[in-house]
């Protein structure tokens, strides 16, 4: 049995083994399914999360490692100011196309402007680094990233 | 089903680790992608697995006599030098919440802070560890051929106390280190003086987020505009990384020497030991033939570098 | 009025930014027996194939990659454990694989293994480690034989033919004039070999489809971009009838044409082991299964010799365009035919023979990928062009602007381009963002600096009658009581952005608000069959039929009733095909595109760097300027990996080497930068709001581009793509 805050709700959840991953938590027992699986290997940033405010890829993370952690996922982030106006400045710009990185870059997107309220192009590309997006070739995530920094100057 | 700790104090830890001969775990981003199990199964660990990124001790990184004592579990983010890692606000970087010393991380060497930032991506490296780096013992782990280049010890802590051995003879193959069944990886040790002059240079996949086909990490210390002590050492040329002491016998015996054809010279007879002693192979990252060539081509680079170094101390 | 060119948010954005789009693995039982979720988008409980007792499945891949099969040994399975293989399929039905034309691909191998991988049986039951215990209780026994691993080897036949006499699946031939004649009176030759590799298609979401049996009736749904084409294969392969199959497309995380074939060959089996055992299963591929298993671009060998007066102009091109078709049929007659079409790029030839052929090799079938065989031979024509104007001590733009197709002029098949051709003004425009032509002269050679420029046509919707004789497209607008508008049709949005331009279609003529539009994504029990969402045919055809359907329900718009309008895909008038002697318009009209690439070269590491990157293109008009904007990004994206990073070899035995993400290169958010894009609009008479295909040419010329500006930067030939740092080693040293 271990404890998590998940998504500011104490949710006591009762893993398979002790090697259970973090994403399989999200997924299967609590069944939020925002953050996808894209690899398994920690290459593709879809299962990205903040544990404990910071981005991790939570294939990689056994559960039973961070009992007592706080997770915010893709749906916690949603319900934020951030979350909200981070998901219409994609959807505006067209950030996403088939949808299934986009969890995954708010989550890497967030944890930026959490941290660097006016990032520059390149650091926007390199915070982004790590979540792969085959449709956009990027530059409309860039450009919604860069939408969302200047609507959010009060949020960020 | 594999038993799992977590112990809370450094003592227990190693306790444990020597009754269960638990492997000590940290990011996990190296084992938890060796031992992946397809959907609906545990990742196939055999061993009882040791939880050792939250004892303080573990997460630091301090001065220590002129040098530099990093903690095995320092998420490479901070070496990085990542936003997040270093800027405080929501996200405080490494999950473990330690926010360093900006003084002390302002002294990491440059050589490891960019190997650090050209490991994988960011949330990778908010997870990924420098002792994780070492433990997997990859010849194309980056922070490792920093290490090298830096000369760095590993201190080795069991109930039976402390050992502490230079990097060359703590990595013995791929995924092969000397570390006994009681021991943790507890502090890497960059020994005084820090290095004035490093050069890093990672030929990735890509861009970022990328692994390594080649790389060399350099450094020297300089007095009185002479080379007083270099260090080459290469990654993914062979089994382990490659430090080829040669050239740095060549470089502190040589130099000052800047005139543009002594320095082709130097170059040209770096590049003949080095050519010796690296053995790259072929995989499906890159080509042997490739490995070496560039290699070689980088040892130019390096030392034209560390002469503009020496030119601007004059 | 605005444009609708103007853009609108994506109506998709939104669930797909806050976590809360369904693809198939986020699918669960919600306790119904049936209905749909609150926002109708979603088919749920039971009856959609979600109840609890659903099965996971996985397939048993032959190990070996050619021979006989000696024996085929299944272990016993446990009470709701089943392991299914060809000896399952249904009286009545056909262990093959429907693709295209083609039928060799069986749903199960009976007899020969022809590459290592193929599927030989599934195995479905409740639990992951009991399926794993089977699966490696399957014996299989095979008599090897030596193993095909590319062109070369094929056409030598090793180990004896894998199909018929000679390993050539299909050939598509064309001739205009008397080629031979020409060369005998020709003042000089030019020759050249291109070469390009397997692409991986890299949808983000790996394959995962569900199957299910209710009564006499089987369902699958999923991650899919033809629903029909999976309605087809799997009615083919339980031989039932039309009305006893449904298909649901669910969310779709990423196709570019990887979920185009690969879902028929994955769901025809999965079908057949869920209406057997009568359970559903789940089959979800993992990142190395999906990679080392479906299937990829083509890889190519394209030679082109070009006869040339004393001047240097051409006189004729000979050519042959070699497609690496793997170890079955498949896709690759379709494929070759768009090749060979596109052979010849933008250039009007007096005097051609151009011979395709599709080779069969032991490698995984090779199969559908955005651009379709175009981006392969407009390659080798762009690269030769390039190496002609070389040898003419020519600038390249200068020397191709000479032979540019016009309106009026012959297509490579004896059609007509009816259309307007604006190639001049889209090289205007590309000149003005990116100075080409200064950065040309300016640059040297062989100096580490380059740009490229590359030429693309490509036609749209099926090749030849394709739509009139076999997709014979159809869509439906329903008007509810309520006065709100239904879009019924089989056009999936992966990405591509029907959502937002099939809303913003019906909304335009109806004079309604696009986001009042209700368009689910399809179920074969609700929408007829508008055809697969495929060769940038969507916007134009299926597109066009709705804007017909839209202004038929406005001309019989009658408050508060329930009304259907129905379209059917009629072919543009003057348009006719041939397919016997493959004559006639090929397409009914053509996208055009100007792709420029600046790089620096590493002399160090011979590393290469995108530093600039343009496109313009005629799309017809865009029905949405962030829509297109995103097929450019994206298929320049796409195209320049293709050119630069994304290797991809097999090994000894004929498998891929580069099988997980942290192998397979694409590109990063640091990798290439922001592609300056443009439209001209140049409205299509037959294509929704003037619009015509364009999801495809936005990845057929980036690689050609960077390939030209590499050639500059090193001041070398280079004929091969990927361009990756070892090969431009090898280029420069040799």
């Amino acid at each position: 049995m271990i404890r998590l805050r998940i998504n500011g709700l104490e949710r006591e959840v009762e893993i398979p083994h002790p090697m259970y991953r973090l994403l399989d938590v999200l997924r299967e027992d609590i069944g939020l399914t925002g953050a996808k699986e894209g690899c398994g290997e920690g290459e593709c940033g879809a299962c990205a999360v903040l544990l404990n405010g910071v981005l991790v890829n939570s294939c990689l993370i056994p559960a039973s490692q961070v009992d007592e952690a706080d997770i915010l996922t893709p749906e916690g982030l949603a319900e934020t100011e951030a979350g909200k106006l981070l998901a219409k400045c994609f959807t505006e710009c067209h950030g996403a196309q088939c949808g299934f990185c986009t969890p995954g870059m708010m989550m890497a997107a967030a944890e930026l402007l959490f941290t660097n309220r006016k990032p520059t192009e390149v650091e926007i590309r390199e915070a982004l680094a790590g979540n792969i997006c085959r449709c956009t070739g990027y530059d409309m995530i860039i450009d919604a990233v860069q939408l969302a920094t200047e609507r959010g100057a009060n949020i960020w | 089903m594999v038993e799992v700790f977590k112990p809370t104090s450094l003592a227990e830890a190693l306790r444990i680790r020597a009754d269960k001969h638990a492997i000590p775990f940290a990011g996990g981003t190296d084992l938890m992608v060796r031992f992946r199990a397809r959907d609906g199964m545990a990742p196939s660990f055999k061993s009882p697995i040791l939880f050792v990124d939250a004892l303080p001790e573990f997460n630091t990184i301090r001065m220590f006599n002129g040098g530099l004592k990093i903690g095995a579990s320092l998420p490479l983010s901070i070496l990085a030098g990542d936003r997040g890692a270093v800027n405080g606000g929501t996200g405080t970087g490494a999950t473990s919440g330690v926010v360093p010393d900006a003084a002390v991380l302002a002294t990491i060497p440059g050589v490891l802070k960019a190997a650090a930032a050209e490991v994988g991506a960011p949330a990778l490296r908010n997870r990924a560890t420098i002792g994780g780096n070492l433990a997997n013992a990859s010849p194309a782990g980056d922070s490792i051929a920093a290490l090298y280049a830096l000369s760095a010890e590993i201190i080795l802590v069991s109930l039976s106390g402390e050992r502490m051995i230079p990097i060359e003879k703590f990595i013995l193959g791929p995924g092969e280190i000397s570390l006994k069944e009681d021991e943790i990886i507890h502090t890497i040790h960059i020994p005084a003086p820090l290095p004035d002059w490093t050069y890093w240079r990672k030929v990735g996949t890509r861009r970022a987020n990328a692994l390594t086909k080649i790389s060399l990490a350099a450094a020297a210390s300089i007095k009185d505009g002479r080379v007083e002590s270099c260090s080459f050492a290469f990654g993914a040329v062979g089994p382990r990384v490659i430090r080829v002491h040669e050239i740095e016998s060549l470089l502190q015996s040589r130099f000052p020497v800047v005139q543009e054809a002594k320095l082709k010279e130097i170059i040209a007879e770096a590049k003949k030991f080095a050519s010796s002693m690296i053995t790259p192979i072929d995989d499906q990252r890159s080509t042997a033939k490739y490995r070496k060539t560039v290699a070689l081509n980088l040892i130019g680079d390096a030392i034209a570098s560390l002469v503009e170094e020496l030119k601007l101390g004059d | 009025m605005k444009s609708i060119s103007q853009s609108i948010p994506r109506p998709d954005g939104m669930a797909k930014a806050d976590g809360s789009a369904l693809y198939v693995a986020d699918l669960q039982f919600d306790g119904t027996e049936g209905g749909r979720s609150p926002d109708g988008a979603v088919a749920l409980g039971s009856e959609s194939g979600l109840s609890k007792d659903m099965l996971l499945g996985r397939f048993y891949r032959s190990p070996y990659p050619r021979g006989k099969i000696r024996r085929l040994q299944l272990p016993e399975c446990p009470p709701g454990y089943h392991i299914i293989s060809a000896a399952d399929i249904p009286q009545g039905g056909k262990n093959e694989i429907p693709m295209a034309a083609s039928r060799d691909m069986p749903c199960f191998a009976e007899n020969e293994i022809r590459y290592a991988g193929q599927i030989v049986a599934l195995v479905a039951g409740p639990d992951a480690y009991e399926i794993e215990r089977l699966i490696r209780a399957i014996e299989l026994e095979v008599d090897e034989t030596p193993v095909v691993k590319n062109i070369d080897e094929a056409l030598a036949l090793k180990g004896g033919a894998i199909h018929g006499e000679d390993n050539i699946f299909c050939r598509v031939d064309l001739d205009e004039g008397e080629v031979d004649e020409v060369f005998a009176g020709a003042a000089s030759v030019v020759e050249g070999v291109y070469e390009t590799g397997f692409q991986e298609q890299f949808y983000m979401e790996g394959q995962g489809l569900i199957a299910w049996r209710t009564g006499n009736k089987c369902g699958v749904r999923g991650s899919m971009q033809c629903p029909y084409y999976v309605h087809h294969a799997v009615s083919h392969v339980l031989g039932l009838k039309h009305d006893e199959i449904r298909v649901i497309a669910d969310t779709i995380g990423g196709g570019f044409g990887g979920k185009e074939d690969y879902p028929e060959i994955m769901g025809a089996p999965l079908a057949v082991a869920s209406w057997v055992s009568g359970k559903p299963i789940r089959m979800l591929m993992d990142r190395v299964e999906d990679m080392a298993f479906t299937s990829k671009r083509h890889p190519s060998r394209c030679v082109y010799r070009s006869a040339l007066d004393s001047e240097g102009r051409i006189l004729a091109i000979d050519a042959t365009v070699d497609l690496d078709g793997g170890a079955y049929e498949t896709y690759t007659k379709i494929v070759l035919m768009r090749a060979v079409f596109h052979s010849l790029g933008v250039y009007a030839i007096p005097v051609f023979r151009i011979r395709g052929r599709g080779i069969a090799t032991n490698t995984v079938p090779s199969g559908a990928f955005r651009g379709f065989g175009a981006p392969q031979s407009l390659f080798g024509i762009e690269m030769h062009m390039e190496e002609i104007a070389r040898r003419n001590r020519c600038e390249v733009l200068d020397y191709k602007r000479n032979y540019f197709l016009k309106k009026g002029d012959t297509t490579v098949t004896g059609g007509i381009f009816r259309d307007e051709i604006i190639l001049d003004k889209l090289i205007a425009e590309a000149e003005r963002l990116s100075g080409y032509s200064g950065k040309r002269i300016k640059l040297g050679r062989g100096k580490g600096q380059g740009i490229g420029m590359s030429f693309i046509l490509h036609g749209c919707g099926f090749t030849g009658d394709g739509e009139q004789k076999i997709i014979k497209g159809k869509a439906v607008l329903k008007k509810h009581r309520d006065d709100k508008v239904e879009i019924l049709c089989a056009a999936v949005d992966f990405g591509q952005g029907p959502q937002t331009t099939f809303r913003k279609v019906v909304a335009r003529v109806l004079g309604i608000e696009p986001n009042t539009v209700i368009f689910n994504y399809p179920d074969t029990d609700f929408v007829p069959d508008s055809g697969p969402t495929v060769a940038s045919r969507t916007i134009m055809i299926v597109g066009y039929l709705l804007q017909k359907a839209a202004e038929e329900l406005k001309a019989i718009w009658v408050e508060g009733e329930e009304q259907v309008v129905e379209q059917n895909y009629q072919m543009p008038p003057g348009m006719s095909w041939d397919q016997e002697r493959l004559r006639g318009d090929s397409y009914a009209t053509y996208g055009w595109g100007v792709n420029v690439c600046e790089v620096e070269l590493d002399f160090l590491t011979w590393e290469t760097k995108v530093i600039g990157a343009w496109a313009v293109f005629d799309v017809g008009r865009a029905v949405d300027h962030r829509v297109v904007n995103g097929q450019i990004q994206g298929g320049m994206s796409q195209a320049l990996g293709y050119g630069a990073m994304e290797k991809l070899e097999v090994d000894s035995k004929g498998q891929f080497r580069q099988i997980t993400m942290a192998d397979y290169m694409v590109p990063t958010s640091v990798d290439f930068p922001r592609t300056e894009a443009l439209t001209v609009d140049n409205p299509y008479l037959y294509g929704a709001f003037g619009a015509k295909g364009m999801g495809e040419m936005v990845h057929d010329g980036g690689h050609a581009a960077f390939a030209a500006a590499v050639e500059q930067a090193c001041g070398k030939a280079c004929t091969t793509i990927p361009l990756v740092p070892e090969t431009l080693m090898e280029i420069m040293e040799a």
